[in-house]
């Protein structure tokens, strides 16, 4: 028997569009389809987040490149119109507003312009200059992708280190029950090759969300624990003291002793719920150091990444911050993303029943 | 203010705003759709949980290198920073945040994009060029780099290849870290009134974690033994939502942003649903969530409030979250009560085994 699982939720009733746009005028136009883009953005924004219709607009205005609420982008587009573009920007930016009427600009203004795009904060702004290396720079990225044989498309033994009999050399070949010590060797070999190529790089540096510096880095205050290198003066420093040796020494079988303190039972199930979520903190800013172009960075590494950005992201609400902590601990477990559970209509009831009251108490 | 005139055959500024007004809100709705798919999953057969016995490999020793990068962690929290201002040149040693693209024989190149990343400024063996090519970039600008991967890249077929990544400078703090061996310094961290001491703190905690690690490699291990008793399976389908899903919530998200037109997402995701570690690693969660399912299904285990509150917080301990904070937090919120329920109750199901499975750690001394 199998169950089909609904990837998407039907669209909540969206906040009407403005009225339909009678006058010619372009500006009027863009006024008119820019809040309509951003009420139909919403609405998606709001069937898959579950956010407020307020927070689905911003989240929406924030995605379509505009201002940080709908009322600021028809601000922005009604000066358009009554004054032209000239007046919706700075006045000093007169050879950008030259582009933006007629798509040219005169090279000797480009550099200055540049700059001064930097300071306003509209380095990806709705006005591209013709030559701007950036990220956002789509014509640029097609220049790069032009002419391409490679096709990613192709799946093959590509894992550093790892003997070819230990791969999936066809991920229609894959079989779990035969394969899933393999996934772990996998692993375990992918990084190896990744640390013999590149030591510095996959060495973590914050694990544990106890220490004042691992708590910081989760904060936002800095990722520099993720470098890929030590300073010479942190070597001196930890050499000098003389500790070194007795520290390393059987240090693995000391943690294998911490570890088998919880061993059996109750303490079992939870001593190791504990560790997942202490160890989902950790791999944070190993995750965050970790790059390295084509290589697999792991699905934990993955979801526990987003905990870091979502945690890091003022307007995120505090439920969708737990939320992502929650997905954190469950993946170092193997946990899927795809909620299962509920919708296999098991053990498990949102809209009803215990579960469904500790949420939504009546 | 007067209009100004239009030369004749110009474009009318507004059309062209317009349509890109339009095309990024299409891709956000492209991006939105990519994740929204049917997909049937199976039900599974409970395994066994009888006589479930793992042992957990010994893992290596902490070195010096450990408890240094740790030292430097620690002392990064004391450092004296300052923002680098928007147009300032960036320079060796700095921190610096990037977004970065990269690509290969004319593709985005699978897993390398990165938005809002900090790392240091300074040289990478495994990406020859790549910091150093920053060293002068303004920040809020952007930069095209040429970079040849070395010769023992991890990833094979990408040894040697000639790579161009696309960079920006989002910000950078010029940072001086303090002296790690001053009086002021060690009296600051709190772990004793010697470096050694402080070593010594360092080292404890370091196993502490690595204590933590044994314990996610045993309940992994059960998990592949159970995988390994249920011999389960999962469409293809299947590991695509699943990898669709993670792609969507990261990358995919931030591509958005970056304006890649419809083709340019499929390219990205393409990479993601090809790579053979990944599909590995969706099946293999589909599957674990799907046993301990059944699982809890046959031994009727139940996600009491007292229960989903208990484990909520546990985990949300690290994170600095209570569990009086999720009710409030996600009351009226269906989708995210959903999100957080489903994974409280894998992480019950997997309790519940890990209660019976006999776990035992190599180098722990016999009990």
């Amino acid at each position: 028997m199998t169950t089909r699982i609904m990837g998407g939720q039907t669209p909540r009733a969206t906040t009407p569009a403005t009225k339909p746009n009678e006058d010619k005028n372009v500006a009027e136009k863009v006024v008119h389809d820019v809040s309509d883009a951003i009420n139909r953005a919403a609405s998606g924004v709001t069937a898959e987040l579950g956010s407020t219709v307020n927070d689905a607009r911003s989240l929406a205005s924030r995605a379509l490149g505009l201002h940080s609420t709908a009322k600021g982008t028809v601000e922005q587009a009604r000066k358009v119109r009554q004054d032209g573009f000239q007046a919706a920007f700075a006045q000093n930016k007169k050879d950008l507003f030259e582009y933006a009427r007629q798509g040219t600009i005169s090279p000797g203004a480009l550099g200055a312009v540049k700059k001064g795009l930097a300071v306003a904060g509209l380095v990806t702004g709705a006005i591209d200059l013709p030559g701007r290396i950036s990220t956002t720079a789509k014509d640029l990225r097609d220049a790069m992708r032009d002419g391409g044989t490679q096709a990613w498309n192709k799946v093959g033994g590509d894992v550093a280190g790892v003997g070819r009999s230990a791969l999936y050399v066809a991920y229609g070949s894959l079989e779990v029950a035969r394969d899933t010590q393999k996934l772990t060797a996998a692993y375990k070999a992918a990084s190896s090759a990744f640390s013999a190529a590149a030591p510095e790089a996959m060495k973590s540096v914050v694990r544990s969300a106890a220490t004042k510096a691992a708590v910081a880095t989760i904060q936002g205050r800095s990722l520099a624990d993720a470098a890929h290198y030590v300073t010479q003066a942190a070597t001196t420093a930890a050499k000098e003291t003389g500790s070194i040796a007795k520290a390393v020494t059987a240090s693995a079988n000391r943690a294998a002793a911490r570890a088998a303190l919880h061993t059996g039972g109750k303490a079992a199930a939870e001593a190791g719920l504990e560790a997942g979520a202490r160890s989902a903190t950790s791999s944070i800013a190993r995750a965050a150091g970790r790059f390295a172009p084509g290589l697999n960075v792991a699905i934990a590494a993955l979801d526990t990444a987003s905990a870091l950005s979502t945690l890091r992201d003022a307007s995120a609400s505090t439920g969708k911050k737990i939320c992502s902590c929650m997905t954190a601990a469950g993946s170092t477990v193997s946990a899927t993303n795809i909620p299962i559970a509920s919708q296999l209509g098991a053990a498990v009831s949102i809209a009803s029943g215990v579960v469904g009251g500790y949420f939504f108490p009546k | 203010m007067s209009r100004p005139k239009k030369k004749p055959g110009a474009r009318a500024s507004g059309d062209a705003a317009e349509d890109r007004l339009r095309a990024v809100f299409e891709r956000s709705a492209l991006v939105v759709s990519l994740a929204a798919r049917d997909v049937e999953l199976p039900e599974v057969q409970a395994p066994s949980t009888e006589r479930l016995e793992v042992t957990v490999p010994r893992t290596a020793d902490l070195t010096e290198d450990d408890l240094a990068r740790r030292l430097q962690a620690l002392a990064r929290g004391y450092a004296q920073v300052r923002e680098c201002a928007a147009g300032e040149a960036v320079q060796l040693g700095d921190e610096v945040c990037l977004d970065v693209l990269g690509y290969a024989d004319g593709r985005l190149i699978p897993f390398s994009a990165r938005v809002q990343m900090w790392t240091d400024l300074t040289p990478s063996p495994m990406l020859p060029g790549f910091f150093e090519g920053l060293v002068g970039v303004m920040v809020g600008e952007g930069t095209r780099l040429q970079v040849t991967l070395p010769a023992d890249y991890p990833l094979e077929r990408l040894r040697g290849a000639r790579t161009t990544f696309l960079v920006d400078v989002c910000a950078a703090r010029q940072v001086e870290l303090p002296d790690m061996q001053s009086a002021a310094f060690i009296e600051a961290l709190g772990r004793g009134p010697t470096i050694g001491a402080v070593i010594e703190s360092i080292a404890d905690e370091l196993e502490a974690e690595l204590a933590d690690e044994l314990w996610v490699e045993a309940q992994n291990l059960v998990i592949d033994e159970l995988l390994r008793r249920a011999d389960a399976k999962v469409s293809e389908e299947a590991v695509d939502e699943e990898i669709r899903r993670r792609w969507k919530d990261g990358e995919g998200r931030w591509l958005v942003k970056k304006r890649f037109s419809s083709d340019e997402l499929q390219e990205a995701l393409a990479g993601w649903l090809a790579d053979p570690l990944t599909r590995a690693d969706a099946s293999r969660r589909l599957q674990a969530s799907l046993v301990l399912r059944a699982i809890a299904v046959r031994e009727k285990l139940q996600l009491t409030p007292e229960r989903l509150e208990r484990i909520i917080q546990i985990a949300g301990k690290p994170f600095g979250f209570a569990a009086s904070d999720l009710g409030a937090a996600l009351k009226g919120n269906p989708a995210l009560a959903e999100q957080v329920t489903a994974m409280a109750f894998h992480l019950m199901a997997l309790g519940h085994v890990m209660e019976k499975a006999k776990v035992l750690f190599e180098g722990a001394p016999a009990r």
